[in-house]
């Protein structure tokens, strides 16, 4: 491997990475507020990707204006998801399990309306086709662009929860829902924002992808488990770790794609995953959970 | 009392118009996952086909309906549908499904239950040699599909070559096949790699390929990868004198691709200005009825359908066993070229041409005799190109 | 009234043996692939409905039976049987350790554990080429008749009811439960939790081996995408919460009428199934969270009236 192939290696895995990161925001958001597992978030993702790939091709609406209304379609479901069906479960301790379970269940809504809505192939939308050439190496035009966005809506993200009121809200309510109610935080509409959120982020990474690769409705599990699994590296209830787990996950696809074989780099995610969980469950920066 | 009396009238009235026993044809068809786009080609086809024998009264004098499913381009499913067809459904007839692997595994279905199926999307010879009795070929074999690219490489003396395939039957058999023959057209197999099914980033694996830097890519595998494939080309500058894709060119949504498509080449069975006795009857009739123009998976079903339509007139009955003798002898030219089978069920006719994107148009360049314009090769850098 | 139930029963089981031998190919078919979910269900409801670690890949176990069926019978030609039997054995083996690994994740890392560890499977199925042919598949021998297939499914779901059934009722199905109510409090009053959780995983491991193996010989064919199918994964849970995690019955009953259900559905509504089998699913949860099984019980208990303790008629 010459230096040249490892750099440009390296720029492949990073572009990637960044938009792993934003599908992984969604999920720490939401498992960190809420404690509830999203089954359903890759298929959020798609949908967004084919909400975009269906206003490019029938109204050629240019994906970066398109990119709001799959945002805002993932926002409004995943409101509608905690408001009446998510926040409905009974507080004990059968709430994980059936939350759980629930969301499994709009997954599947979710992958057969994006079907009849959108159709089942494989779609994509050729938006920027080729690559910019800098310091000799090849930046694909459609992953660069999907990067610097993806870097912007994370930013965004931090400052979000930094500075606004229901930033602040969301995250003590995360560190502790109880104190955060005597404080006279509206928990409920919290986790609605915050889902609602979670949602959104999904989308966004969806209306990324799309103009990066094809996807098809079939695709969402995959991308859920990518998510947890990039959250799981870098630790839950961390940005700067879901971003750093984003990363290396980025890197190790692309590294054993060329080393070893692309069937191994397909399942690398999820070796990575099985290895965090099973040594150091709380990954690179989470707090200790467990 | 009155109206269940005239209700009563009624209802007979209507059971004496009945109609005669329809003649069913099951099939089970991808309507989703990543055959979908083929898939829909392919079923089309058919529907085209029950249209027209309708029209001209039937086959035996009944009417034909289609029954199908979608097999979600997953091979057990398509096995669970053709049970679902042969034994709950009862159809009479039965047209094989998309895809070499998805074929293969209802063919032992079709055997199992006697019943005769060609298979006009698999291009797997592998599939016909098991000693099966009724399973038959109707789609070029897969070893013929990269003839006309090979040829053409050779012409223009090109030394190295470069091959994808998913892993699956018929890619794996494509790239197999051209294997064997790459030392007749002089060239090296340099490197030939698989790939999951359901990828999309090949990025890793192309980054090889521009390491080695081929004279020829072939990417075989189906459309939504051929486009991924030759995207990811683009995006990371993988140059090579020609690219060639088994499936997918043909289509015209590979022409999404806008400026990346342009110099790929492209096998393909049928075209429209092939000189197939009926072709632009087909060619018109599928427009009207379906607002767009067909491909060559519409033209390979249309023409199974058109091979059982004659076998079944030269037996005279839909008996199962006469019928697979009487396919096994057939002669005939269809909109898809001459049907022919060996032996073992493996398709001797159909054989494949070879198509360019050039300026945004198909143009057949291969063979000869069916060309309509001249092969435009070396191809030109993609930073050379806008 | 007990009589009468047991007179059902007796039909119940007269008639499923006797499908294969007057009923149509499709319907052993059918009843065949009701048996395989009915199996897995009480494998899932084994460790997730009892001990409340909820899996999302109990279908791992479905691969590996999957293909130790193809391998064996396609290229060692042994009988089916056995191969079936040393899917199991081989399921039960990787459980162990594999069960003592995950077992320590609590919740919802548990659950994406176990679909982590599917994934990995799928994988090294793919690209095992020398022992699996990767994702072309191994072709096994046609089936010459679906009734031993029918039989040994049949057997498998009397098996899971007649095991979950001794359980329930025994001092190890206390201890279960008790995980799945408080694992923390179990441990404090002395319960070897790790010992019970662990058995119960390699317990619930059989039955999708079992299942596995049996529809790869079926199906005469085996490859990466159908023998890890996803979406068994769904149907099985559902079945289970449907009947009731965590109930005798439940699996049994869920099994049977969810997939009737999905027969229906996917005749009918072939294009909106998948969105059917979601909505219902949410709406199981949303309002009968326990289960029908559960349900039913406590319409039938109201309805007798309370139960007066006996001292109370002294």
């Amino acid at each position: 491997m010459t230096p040249h192939i490892f750099l440009q290696l390296i720029v492949n895995g990073i572009m990637v990475g960044g938009v792993y990161g934003l599908m992984s925001l969604g999920i720490n958001l939401v498992w960190g507020v809420m404690g509830v597992v999203n089954l359903a978030h890759g298929d959020f993702i798609v949908a967004a990707g084919f909400l975009t790939f269906w206003l490019f091709t029938r109204f050629q609406v240019n994906p970066l204006l398109a990119f709001p209304a799959g945002v805002a379609m993932g926002f409004a479901i995943g409101v509608l998801t905690q408001k009446f069906l998510l926040g409905r479960v009974p507080q004990d301790r059968g709430a994980v399990k059936t939350s759980l379970l629930m969301t499994f269940g709009v997954s599947y809504m979710l992958i057969n309306a994006a079907q009849l809505l959108f159709g089942n192939e494989f779609q994509t939308v050729m938006f920027l086709p080729g690559s910019w050439r800098m310091l000799g190496l090849d930046f694909a035009k459609s992953r660069a662009l999907a990067f610097l966005v993806a870097a912007a809506i994370s930013l965004l993200l931090w400052a979000f929860l930094r500075f606004t009121f229901i930033g602040r809200a969301i995250r003590a309510v995360s560190q502790n829902p109880e104190g955060a109610s005597v404080c006279g935080i509206d928990i409920d509409r919290t986790r609605v924002v915050s889902f609602g959120l979670g949602s959104a982020l999904a989308a966004a990474a969806g209306a990324l992808l799309v103009t990066i690769f094809a996807i098809s409705p079939a695709m969402g599990t995959g991308y859920t488990v990518r998510s947890f699994a990039v959250t799981v590296i870098g630790g839950l209830g961390s940005f700067p770790g879901a971003l750093l787990g984003a990363l290396i996950l980025g890197l190790s696809e692309v590294f054993t794609g060329y080393l070893a074989s692309a069937q191994i780099a397909n399942g690398i995610a999820f070796l990575l995953f099985l290895a965090v969980l099973l040594a150091r469950p709380r990954g690179l920066f989470g707090r200790a959970v467990l | 009392m009155r109206p269940i009396l005239l209700f009563a009238l009624f209802a007979a009235a209507t059971a004496a118009r009945g109609e005669p026993n329809p003649i069913v044809i099951g099939a089970s068809v991808s309507l989703s996952g990543t055959y979908a786009a083929s898939g829909r080609y392919s079923i089309e086809g058919t529907q085209l086909w029950v249209d027209d024998v309708n029209k001209r009264g039937g086959l035996l004098g009944r009417p034909v309906r289609l029954v199908y499913y979608d097999d979600k381009s997953d091979a057990n499913t398509g096995v669970q549908l053709y049970v679902k067809l042969i034994t709950a459904d009862k159809v009479d007839l039965i047209v094989g499904p998309y895809s070499s692997g998805v074929t293969s595994a209802v063919s032992t279905v079709a055997e199992k239950h006697h019943m005769v199926m060609l298979g006009p999307e698999a291009a797997d010879v592998k599939i016909y040699t098991r000693g099966y009795k009724y399973n038959f070929q109707a789609q070029t074999q897969a070893g013929r599909y990269m003839l006309g690219a090979l040829t053409l490489a050779k012409a223009n003396g090109y030394k190295t070559l470069a091959m994808l395939a998913e892993d699956t039957a018929f890619p794996k058999a494509v790239s197999a096949e051209v294997a064997k023959m790459a030392g007749e057209y002089g060239l090296k197999v340099v490197f030939d790699e698989t790939y999951p099914k359901g990828s999309s980033d090949f990025s890793a694996l192309l980054t090889k390929v521009k390491q080695i830097g081929p004279d020829v890519v072939f990417a075989n595998s189906y459309l939504p990868d051929s486009q991924g494939i030759l995207r990811q080309c683009h995006e990371l500058g993988v140059d090579a004198k020609m690219f060639a894709v088994a499936v997918g060119a043909a289509e015209p949504q590979f022409g999404n691709l806008g400026t990346t498509a342009e110099y790929v080449f492209g096998a393909t069975q049928w075209a429209p200005t092939m000189p197939w006795p009926g072709n632009p009857e087909f060619i018109q009739a599928y427009q009207r009825k379906f607002n767009r123009a067909p491909d060559y998976h519409s033209a390979s079903n249309y023409a199974s359908m058109q091979v059982l339509e004659a076998a079944v007139k030269q037996v005279g009955s839909l008996d199962q066993d006469k019928l697979a003798a009487a396919i096994a002898k057939l002669k005939l030219d269809t909109v898809y070229g001459r049907f022919e089978v060996d032996s073992r069920g493996v398709q001797l006719g159909f054989t494949s041409a070879l198509l360019q994107w050039q300026k945004g148009k198909q143009v057949i360049v291969w063979p000869d005799k069916m060309a309509q314009g001249k092969a435009i090769l070396p191809t030109l850098p993609w930073s050379q190109r806008r | 009234m007990a009589t009468a139930l047991r007179i059902v029963a007796a039909l119940a089981i007269a008639a499923l043996i006797l499908v294969p031998l007057f009923g149509s190919e499709y319907l052993i078919s059918f009843a065949f692939t009701t048996f395989l979910f009915v199996g897995m269900a009480y494998g899932w409801n084994l460790i997730s409905g009892y001990t409340a670690y909820v899996s999302f890949g109990q279908i791992s176990f479905f691969g590996i039976g999957a293909y130790a069926m193809a391998i064996l019978v396609a290229k060692l030609s042994w009988p089916w049987p056995f191969a079936a039997l040393a899917g199991v054995a081989a399921a039960a083996l990787l459980a162990a350790p594999l069960g003592w690994a995950m077992l320590r994740l609590r919740g919802p890392y548990f659950a994406l554990g176990m679909l982590g560890f599917m994934q990995v499977l799928y994988m090294v199925a793919s690209a095992w080429s020398g022992l699996t042919n990767g994702g072309e598949g191994i072709y096994l021998p046609p089936v010459r008749s679906l009734r031993p297939v029918y039989l040994a499914s049949l057997l498998m779901v009397a098996a899971g009811l007649g095991v979950t059934s001794m359980i329930d009722r025994s001092a190890f199905g206390l201890r279960l439960r008790s995980i799945g109510e408080d694992e923390i409090a179990a441990e404090a009053m002395g319960v070897d939790t790790t010992r019970a959780k662990l058995a119960a995983f390699v317990l619930a491991s059989i039955f999708p081996a079992m299942a596995g193996g049996l529809y790869a010989y079926r199906l005469s064919y085996v490859d990466p995408s159908s023998a890890f199918p996803a979406s068994y994964e769904v149907q099985v849970i559902l079945m289970a919460i449907f009947g009731g995690a965590g109930t005798v019955w439940g699996p049994l009953v869920g099994g049977v009428l969810l997939t009737g259900v999905a027969e229906v559905l996917w005749a009918r509504f072939a294009e909106m199934h998948l969105f059917l089998f979601g909505l219902i699913i949410v709406i199981v949860l949303r309002y009968m969270p326990e289960g029908l099984v559960p349900l039913l019980r406590q319409r039938a208990a109201r309805r007798s009236g309370p139960v007066l303790p006996k001292e109370a008629t002294g």
